[in-house]
């Protein structure tokens, strides 16, 4: 594949900058609010319709040194929701108007907690996420998240019609089939887009508007699809990574350095984020209280079956030959499902890598040696040289 | 590995056992060898409930166990256990073959333990299984591997929610009613609901009880020695809506009444009056009773005793699914955890206020996320509102070698010499 990858060139560049980026200038500028949002159950196209931005509260390619955000969050909040606050202790999310932050696990809400009381943003809001699919779940789900909506109306002093709703759905089931027929690129042999890029790809979806990223994500893939990008090295190990939420895709990098393709996921920051659509003949507050809660579950749902389920669905489509499962140290819901997991891949005759993690880690040598031996196994497993 | 033999039930029930023997002559309160016995009754149960046919429940923490008991099954409350248990064993084999397991080192100790049981068969095989989001993720998750590791014992899971508006409070009932149906499917028996009409009644007077012994705690000296700070949460834990806890709640209370118009305190001298705006010392609990001799330090209040407000939740007394599910959210612990941080904030400063704290002290167990973020918020408004210092021990509660007694003291010496500064 030797294509000049102009799309992927061009995405770099938009995509730069982090938390603030070109987009969030290019919006604020115009007068108009980002809302952060904390956790995938938080519907965006909620604030979408309500005329503002929608940004996935995060760290990103970097491990930081989180002191000042211990001095509010006790050492074993996890290091995703210290990062956070962290990030805002600094003044890099002064740019938000609000916060939205669904209830999903201890380390969430104590992160809306400590950021409500020491560093509070014009609009507030965190609402409770049942914790299982069935149908009443969803009505008490849509409760809250009506409640979200009569909450944004007034702060955006207007009204999020039915009308609004459907069109930001459109939107963002727009993007969510874009993000699908990527990953499907990804089932090749090899996969013309490495992990790592690919989670840039996601996660730039979370910070710029979905309409700007959907036309981008259009250009990528017709690059991608005419076989125009950047020049893939040939068969490899084809690993899954699952588990914990993961920003830093130089981590993914360095896994893929020592002789693996990361071909799929079961992330917060991958399938798990977009995979499905909402359903656009229901009405819509109803659509997006079944679609969020049906997804492909986080841990944090009763029971793990069904996240299982999507784990073993994704091993299969995507030809997987090993699984990197990684936690990011204090991570209960995650924690607690890894024996479980290990376990059943174990049944399917699947190897696992298990990595404890510190959130935001990039290259580290000690992983990376663990990596290449798990690699190296697969390699001679597999008889690829 | 070599697993030495690892305790089970019966070992706690002659733990308890050989301890009224040794104590008996010891105690303050009259009413602690009652407290104890009514424990040892309650894990008896349990042990016979299989030669007795009867349908053995074992459950999580802070669920409302009246249902269990007018469902007439006998309930198992693991979380308990595993405390009670800890204030008699080292858990290092527990915790060894949790790691074993895969379970990392994070998740809270409880939790690893109450797997390892469960792997291990230290306590009977439950015939069913019933567990919540209360109060943490360690709750849902743990419970979820327990069910798993139980041999697939057939499982109920309670959903409470974050917050509780009417339409959440419906939510709640809704799920009591499912739990319902679920011990009348795993049974074949129906629920008597004037039995359950009953059982949430004298549920209601248990609390009452608590709310006047509380009420007789803020006295000066405080009557409450360190004995029976933990028989007053473990009784309402474990017998709530049976009529043996009511008559120990009076007991108790007459005890103290009694004690309060002689004014005679918890120690001989009082110097500090202390509140935990989390747990007691669970892994090494003679620590109170050297705080009293030490430093004339008496733990008037802790959050495991302390109810929202007053306690109020019989609203309607023809509805008890939907008095239970209210009183989630006046319960200790229930509300305090699993709820925004800002409203048990606010009620540890009431706690210090009300109970004429001169100290705080929250024994931070590592393994539990939610409480130790709130460790901030309380300490900078219990200084700035009450000018109640709070110190913080980094602690394990069940896991007695991440700290030792003597490091811990250290800490304690260096609070309680400022406390004494302040105090000229
Ligand atoms: S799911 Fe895990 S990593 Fe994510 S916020 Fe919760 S505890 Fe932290």
């Amino acid at each position: 594949m030797t294509g000049s990858a102009t799309a992927l060139a061009e995405w770099r560049e938009q995509a730069q900058g982090f938390p603030e980026n070109r987009f969030i200038r290019e919006w604020k500028g115009q007068g108009r609010k980002v809302i952060g949002w904390v956790c995938i159950y938080v519907p965006e196209e909620i604030i979408y319709a309500a005329g503002m931005l929608p940004y996935r509260v995060s760290g990103d390619n970097e491990e930081l040194e989180l002191k000042k955000a211990e001095s509010f969050l006790y050492i074993n909040t996890c290091s995703f929701a210290r990062t956070g606050f962290q990030l805002a202790l600094e003044g890099h999310y002064d740019f938000l108007d609000g916060l939205v932050a669904g209830e999903t696990c201890d380390g969430a809400r104590r992160l809306y907690d400590v950021w409500q009381r020491n560093r509070p943003l014009p609009f507030m809001h965190v609402y409770g996420i049942p914790r299982k699919f069935i149908d009443r779940s969803v009505r008490i789900y849509r409760t809250d998240l009506e409640e979200l909506k009569n909450r944004l109306e007034l702060f955006a002093g207007r009204e999020i019609s039915p009308e609004l709703l459907r069109q930001a759905i459109q939107v963002y089931n727009r993007g969510r089939r874009l993000l699908r027929a990527l990953y499907e690129l990804r089932k090749m042999d090899p996969p013309p887009l490495s992990g790592a890029e690919v989670l840039e790809v996601v996660k730039a979806a979370m910070r710029m508007p979905r309409d700007s990223y959907n036309a981008l994500l259009e250009r990528l893939l017709a690059e991608l699809s005419a076989g125009n990008g950047p020049p893939q090295p040939p068969s490899k190990i084809r690993l899954m990574v699952l588990g914990s939420i993961l920003n830093n895709s130089h981590f993914l990098q360095g896994i893929e350095e020592v002789g693996a393709a990361v071909v799929t996921d079961e992330l917060c920051t991958g399938t798990r984020y977009f995979w499905g659509e909402v359903d656009e003949s229901l009405d819509p507050m109803e659509a997006l209280a079944r679609y969020y809660l049906n997804r492909p579950p986080c841990a944090r749902f009763q029971p793990n079956d069904r996240r299982f389920e999507h784990i073993f669905r994704m091993i299969e489509e995507f030809k997987v030959h090993g699984v990197i499962s990684e936690i990011v140290r204090y991570c209960v819901p995650y924690g607690h499902d890894k024996p479980f997991i290990k376990e059943r891949l174990q049944q399917r005759d699947l190897p696992v890598l298990e990595l404890d993690l510190e959130y935001g880690l990039g290259h580290s040598g000690q992983v990376r040696t663990r990596v290449e031996a798990f690699i190296e196994m697969l390699k001679i497993r597999h008889g690829i040289g | 590995m070599t697993i030495a033999r690892l305790p089970e039930v019966q070992d706690l029930i002659d733990h308890i056992g050989r301890l009224i023997e040794e104590k008996k002559d010891a105690y303050q309160l009259k009413s602690t060898i009652p407290y104890m016995r009514l424990m040892t009754q309650y894990f008896e149960r349990a042990v016979r409930a299989k030669g007795e046919g009867k349908h053995l429940v074992a459950h999580t923490t802070q669920l409302p166990v009246e249902i269990f008991h007018a469902m007439d099954v006998v309930p198992f409350f693991i979380e308990t256990y595993c405390l009670f248990l800890n204030f008699f064993e080292d858990f290092q084999e527990f915790l060894g073959i949790a790691a074993e397991h895969g379970i990392p080192s994070e998740i809270c100790s409880v939790h690893r333990v109450t797997d390892a049981m469960v792997m291990t068969g230290a306590f009977p095989q439950a015939d069913s299984f019933v567990f919540s989001n209360l109060v943490c993720d360690n709750t849902p998750k743990g419970g979820e591997s327990m069910a798993e590791l139980l041999n697939q014992a057939p499982s109920y899971f309670l959903d409470r929610p974050f917050k509780l508006t009417a339409p959440h409070m419906a939510y709640w009932k809704e799920e009591l009613e499912g739990l319902v149906s679920f011990l009348e499917e795993q049974t074949g028996r129906k629920m008597d609901y004037d039995r359950l009409q009953e059982m949430v009644r004298i549920s209601y007077r248990a609390t009452e009880l608590c709310q006047e012994i509380n009420e007789l705690r803020k006295a000066v000296p405080g009557p409450l020695p360190a004995e029976g700070l933990f028989a007053q949460a473990a009784v309402y834990w474990l017998l709530a809506g049976l009529p043996e806890a009511v008559q120990f709640f009076e007991q108790l209370r007459d005890e103290l009444k009694e004690r309060v118009s002689q004014g005679i305190g918890a120690v001989q001298k009082e110097r500090f009056r202390i509140i935990y705006p989390f747990v007691a010392p669970f892994w090494d609990m003679e620590l109170m009773d050297v705080m009293e001799e030490r430093y004339g330090a008496v733990t008037v209040m802790d959050l495991l005793g302390h109810w929202r407000g007053k306690g109020e939740w019989l609203v309607d007394p023809s509805d008890p699914l939907g008095n239970l599910a209210r009183k989630s959210s006046v319960f200790p612990g229930s509300f305090h955890l699993h709820g925004p941080m800002e409203e048990y904030v606010e009620d540890m400063v009431r706690m210090g206020r009300e109970y004429r704290a001169d100290g705080a002290i929250f024994f931070a167990h590592i393994g539990c996320r939610q409480a130790c973020a709130t460790i901030r918020a309380i300490k900078d408004e219990l200084q700035s509102q009450l000018e109640i210092p709070m110190a913080v021990i980094d602690c394990d509660l069940v896991d007695k070698a991440f700290t030792s007694r003597k490091e811990v003291l250290d800490k304690l010496d260096g609070f309680f010499e400022m406390l004494e500064e302040q105090k000229r």
